[in-house]
Parts: C-alpha cells; sequence; structure tokens
C-alpha cells in the first residue's frame, strides 16, 4: 500500500474533470484509490465519481491517499504519484 | 386558424402536431408508492440505467462533431456518475429497504446528494447540483420511454411545445418525427436558440401566454423566418406555407451549387467572404457554408455568463480548437470588446451616463493590462496550431496601437523564455469604427497589418444616432452617403500602405451593397454564416469594371 499526502492545488479544488480523471487513474493502474481530508475519518473511493466530488475537498486542502494495489499488480510509485500530484492541480515541471 | 407572435430562431417552415414536452417527471415521481415485487423494480432500474447510459453515449459522441469535446466533457462526466456506486447502491437500498418504487427511489437518492453540493461554499460545486439532478431526471425519463416511445413513434410529424428547453434536451429530441419546437420562455442569444440555429431546425420561442394546453394535438406551422405559429391553419395558410417551404428549399439547393466555388467576379476579381463566430458552436455552420475563414470571433462570449475571469489556459484551449478545425483559413480573433451593451458583472464596470462612449473595449484592456495579456498570451500560444490573426476593437487613436503593440511584445518575450511556441509573424490588425480611426487610416495603416471596418458602431458614432433608440432607429442608415464616403477614404488609404479592409458589420450581408463594396475594392467581407453563399452568388453575377466608375462617381 502507497500512503502520502497531497495538496488540493487546483483553484476549484476536486471538481468533475479531476474527479472523472481520479477514477481513470485508479482504472489504469488497476487499484484502489481511498481520499480523506488529513482531519476527517470519512473515507471516499475514487472510483465513484460522485462521493468524490460531494466529499468537497477544495483548493488548499491536505489530503490524505492511500493506494491499495493487487497483489500481482503492484502500482509503480514513479508514474503513479506524478500523474496523481497532475490531477490535484500542481503543474509538472 | 390562431396566429401567435414570437422570435424565428433559424431559418426554416415546420409542419406538425402540437404535444407537449413532458420536462416535470421530476417532482411528479417525488410521490412514493408502495410495492409488492421490488424485483420488478430492480429490473426497472437497471434497465433504466443501461438506457441512460448509452444515450449518454450518443449525446458525447455527437457533441463531440458538433461542438467540440470541451463541450461534450459533461455528458462523459454524466456517464461517470451514472456508475457511482454510492449513487447506484443508495437507489437499489431505498427500493428494497423500504418497499418503493424505482422512481421514487431515484427521486429521493438525488435530492440526498444534491443536498450535499447545495451546502458547498464554490459556486461551482453548488452548481453540481443540477447535474446530479440531470441524471435523475434522465433515470425517471428512461424509465417512462419504455412505456411511451410506442405512442410518440406512431405519429410522423411531432412539433414540441414547452417552456423552455435546454441544450441537451434539444439534442435529444428524436428529429425523425420532431420538426420544430415552440417555447414560453427563451432568448435569441440562448445555448439552446444558437444550437438550433447551426442545426437548422425550426423553432419559435417567446411565445408567452399565447401557448395554451388546449392546442395540445392540433394541427400548428411554424414559419420561424416571420417568427409566427400557426395553430389549426386555414387552408389558405396551409397551401402559401407549403409554397414557401418548397422555396427555401430551392434556395437552399441552389446555395449548395455555390459551396467549393471561388469568391471572384464574371472579371475576375476577388474578394474573400468570411464568417462571423460568437459561439464555438458557430464554427459548425461555418464550416458548413464554407466561408474562407472567420473574419471576426467575439470573444466575449468568453467571458461573459461567468463569475470570475477565465484563466489563460481556458482561452488557449477555445482558441487552439478553432485554429485546428479552421486551419488552414485564417481565424480573426477580436480581443475584448466588453463595455457598452455587453456587460459582465466581476469587471466591475460603475454605471456610466453615456456607456456606448464610455469605457469599453481596447479602453478597458489597456487600463487593466494583466486582463488584456493572459488574452494575448492564450491568442498568441493557439498561434501555433493554426492561422490566426489578432483585431483590436475601439481604436481612436495612434497610442492605443502603440501601447498594444508593446504589450503584445512583452507577451512574446514572456512565452518565449517559458518555452511555448507561437507565431511570431501573426498578423496585428485594428477595428475601423470611430470616425477619429477613420480621419487618421493613413496614420494607422503605417503601424497594422489589417483594417477591419465595424459598420455597427462607426455608423451610430458618425451619424450620431444611438443603436439602441427605437425612436430613431429609422435614422440607423448604414448606407448613408456620409458612411459610404467614409469606407472609401479608408479603403483608399489602406490600399496605399498595402494592407487589406475587411467589412465586418451587418451590412457585409446586405446583396444591396456587393457593387459598392466590390467597386470600392473591399478585400474581405465577413457576415453572419447563413448569408456567406448568397453573396458568393451574387459576387459571382458581377462585372465590376462595367460598374465601377459610374458607381465611383456617385460617392
Amino acid at each position: 500500500m502507497i500512503k502520502l499526502e497531497c495538496e488540493i492545488k487546483d483553484p476549484c479544488g476536486v471538481h468533475a474533470r479531476p474527479a472523472g480523471y481520479l477514477r481513470d487513474l485508479a482504472k489504469k493502474f488497476d487499484c484502489q484509490i481511498l481520499l480523506r481530508k488529513i482531519d476527517s475519518d470519512n473515507y471516499c473511493d475514487a472510483s465513484n465519481v460522485l462521493s468524490v466530488m460531494a466529499s468537497g475537498f477544495k483548493c488548499g486542502d491536505n489530503v490524505s491517499v492511500e493506494v491499495i494495489s493487487k497483489p500481482d499488480k503492484p502500482v509503480d510509485e514513479r508514474i503513479f504519484i506524478p500523474e496523481l500530484k497532475n490531477i490535484f492541480g500542481e503543474k509538472k515541471e | 386558424m390562431h396566429v401567435l407572435k414570437g422570435i424565428g430562431v433559424s431559418e426554416g417552415i415546420a409542419f406538425g402536431k402540437l404535444r407537449a414536452y413532458k420536462k416535470d417527471f421530476f417532482s411528479m415521481h417525488s410521490m412514493k408508492v408502495f410495492v409488492e415485487d421490488t424485483d420488478l423494480e430492480l429490473n426497472k432500474f437497471k434497465k433504466a440505467k443501461e438506457l441512460a447510459l448509452n444515450q449518454l453515449d450518443v449525446l458525447y459522441n455527437n457533441a463531440l462533431n458538433d461542438i467540440g469535446e470541451d463541450y461534450a466533457m459533461i455528458f462523459n462526466v454524466h456517464k461517470m456518475m451514472l456508475e457511482d456506486i454510492e449513487y447506484l447502491n443508495s437507489i437499489v437500498n431505498v427500493i428494497k429497504d423500504e418497499n418503493v418504487n424505482a422512481e421514487y427511489a431515484i427521486w429521493f437518492t438525488s435530492r440526498n446528494f444534491e443536498k450535499k453540493f447545495e451546502n458547498m461554499d464554490s459556486e461551482y460545486m453548488q452548481q453540481r447540483a443540477s447535474d446530479v439532478r440531470d441524471i435523475s431526471k434522465r433515470l425517471i425519463n428512461c424509465m417512462n420511454n419504455q412505456v411511451d416511445s410506442n405512442v410518440l413513434s406512431d405519429k410522423k410529424e411531432i412539433i414540441i411545445g414547452c417552456d423552455d428547453l435546454t441544450p441537451s434536451e434539444l439534442l435529444e429530441l428524436n428529429k425523425d418525427c420532431i420538426t420544430g419546437f415552440i417555447t414560453i420562455l427563451g432568448s435569441k442569444n440562448s445555448h439552446t436558440s444558437i444550437l438550433a440555429k447551426s442545426m437548422n431546425f425550426p423553432a419559435v420561442i417567446s411565445l408567452g401566454d399565447q401557448l395554451k394546453p388546449e392546442f395540445e394535438d392540433c394541427d400548428v406551422i411554424i414559419d420561424s423566418f416571420a417568427g409566427a405559429v400557426y395553430v389549426s391553419p386555414d387552408r389558405a395558410t396551409i397551401r402559401r406555407l407549403r409554397r414557401k417551404k418548397e422555396m427555401c428549399n430551392k434556395q437552399q439547393e441552389l446555395l449548395s451549387r455555390f459551396k467549393g466555388k471561388d469568391d471572384v467576379t464574371l472579371d475576375g476579381q476577388s474578394i474573400e467572404l468570411c464568417a462571423n463566430v460568437s459561439n464555438i458552436i458557430d464554427i459548425k455552420a461555418v464550416k458548413e457554408c464554407d466561408a474562407s475563414g472567420i473574419g471576426l470571433f467575439r470573444s466575449e462570449f468568453i467571458y461573459m455568463e461567468r463569475q470570475s475571469y477565465p484563466s489563460e489556459e481556458e482561452q488557449f484551449k477555445i482558441y487552439k480548437t478553432v485554429a485546428e478545425k479552421m486551419s488552414p483559413k485564417p481565424v480573426t480573433i477580436r480581443t475584448l470588446d466588453i463595455g457598452a451593451d455587453k456587460q459582465a458583472k466581476y469587471f466591475d464596470i460603475p454605471r456610466e451616463p453615456n456607456p456606448s462612449m464610455g469605457f469599453r473595449g481596447i479602453r478597458i484592456c489597456l487600463d487593466r493590462p494583466n486582463i488584456f495579456k493572459t488574452q494575448l498570451k492564450a491568442i498568441l500560444r493557439a498561434s501555433a496550431y493554426g492561422n490566426i490573426r489578432i483585431l483590436i476593437p475601439m481604436i481612436s487613436n495612434l497610442d492605443e496601437i502603440l501601447q498594444t503593440k508593446a504589450l503584445l511584445e512583452e507577451c512574446k518575450n514572456e512565452l518565449r523564455k517559458d518555452g511555448f511556441k507561437y507565431d511570431d509573424n501573426i498578423q496585428l490588425g485594428i477595428m475601423i469604427e470611430t470616425p477619429a480611426a477613420v480621419m487618421i487610416s493613413d496614420i494607422l495603416a503605417k503601424e497594422v497589418d489589417f483594417f477591419s471596418i465595424g459598420t455597427n458602431d462607426l455608423v451610430q458614432y458618425s451619424l450620431a444616432v444611438d443603436r439602441q433608440n427605437d425612436k430613431i432607429n429609422f435614422m440607423f442608415n448604414p448606407q448613408h452617403m456620409a458612411i459610404l464616403r467614409m469606407i472609401r477614404l479608408v479603403c483608399d488609404n489602406a490600399h496605399k500602405e498595402g494592407i487589406t479592409v475587411g467589412i465586418c458589420g451587418e451590412i457585409a450581408s446586405d446583396d444591396k451593397m456587393t457593387e459598392i463594396f466590390l467597386s470600392l475594392g473591399v478585400d474581405e467581407l465577413s457576415m453572419s454564416s447563413p448569408f456567406v453563399l448568397g453573396i458568393r452568388r451574387k459576387v459571382r453575377s458581377i462585372n465590376v469594371s462595367a460598374i465601377r466608375d459610374e458607381i465611383l462617381s456617385k460617392l
């Protein structure tokens, strides 16, 4: 399991488009992505676009991300993490 | 027979039986009905979900072709929402746990999610409540269509009547049997109207209380040229409008013969016939009418109907899409011309006693260089993907051009530093729409690559006739000798410096003026797409050398 913290940098927060990209990311890596605000216990699953949007992640929020991959399909962090950060509005350098 | 008067959008005539478009399924289904067989409800829901997903696929692909990816994306998002496990589980659980009908379960679940969004601080997220509502409505409609679709298909020609229609509802209407629509509300510039126009779908809107429930199932004829609706028309009217429809079809056919032809006169003088665009949706019509390019891309729409300034990235995507779709034909982007009759709240422009002579167009842009530079950079970046020209509105002195050029250089330098590509030779032109610009056009011509005469404002400023004052509307005359002489002066001064002159006001589409424009040597006419082929036909029938001297001697 990968565990990391990210800051939302997209001025609109995690709105429809990023929520869609998150779902696509989970599909692409065939993994489960769980998100929660640092100060909350409510997890939401990135495969549920509506739930992610309804969680109301705003710009500036710190989000805890847990990535659960299948035993035979480990997620390559070097590719996964930059893509994830990109979705949260961090520009690729 | 009843004759209803409204606003015609698009050009066409349609016959059919009037049917009310039932939109308010939704509140109807807030009714809880207890059922014995929940499996039946679950099954109904499952089928509706599959149907809805298919519909969204079709909508996405249609929208992708018609209006581009940025607008089409919404249907993809709707699709993903419809696959949300929590949303789906909630519906299933409500049906199972409460032994209720699927419609109620959807309504209940939808309300729960809507509330979550409505309670968020960001206005953007609050609006997502309407997306949830939209997908839930779709589900309920899908269930009902399973029953209703037979009823609809037994009638060949149907005209839809309703309060108002959203763009997605319009896109979804079954065009095989629905020939047109009429609405109680609506405005000419709404997305729905623009879409109807670009689809050539006959419609009359803004009928108010003239449209009565008892007209349901009556024969109606829509004449969207005249903005008229005939309910239970008499024989003479039917005959008259059948003839009008035939004429209109013939005209269309005739015009399609001029597609792919050059815009050149009998004696070989050529002129570019371009199209005006005020929305991304218009691009389709521009392609269809075979215009030589976009002569006027009114960038204001990107700034209107929103709460904050559009970002560089957002603008870049729009300009890039247009440039790519039109390439290699030119796209002339007029920079922000807000103010006067076009206002957006967040610009926070105080009320002015005389806004058309006030803080508007280039005056705002030079006063707020950051906003202007954001737009210039977005345009420059897009110029790497097609043939883009920049057009500056409301110029009344030389200094405004020099300042704009300095800003443009700044933008280029910054982009270069940041490693962005752009067309370094991008053409810069100005609108000639103040009498001052006409009188110093010899000086201005040395500084820019092209002129575009905006006759609407030029007429208003030159003749001192307010465009929006009904009382003196009859005095608003673009064919006034004063205006024609100004056009002549501008053409002469431009051609002396070897730059081109276009006309982009409404007068460009007036076929009574084509001879005069050709005689004056106007290089480009830019008009609404539907007029392009008609003017092409006119151009191809004129022998300029035979009439030029006589026309010029009268000016």
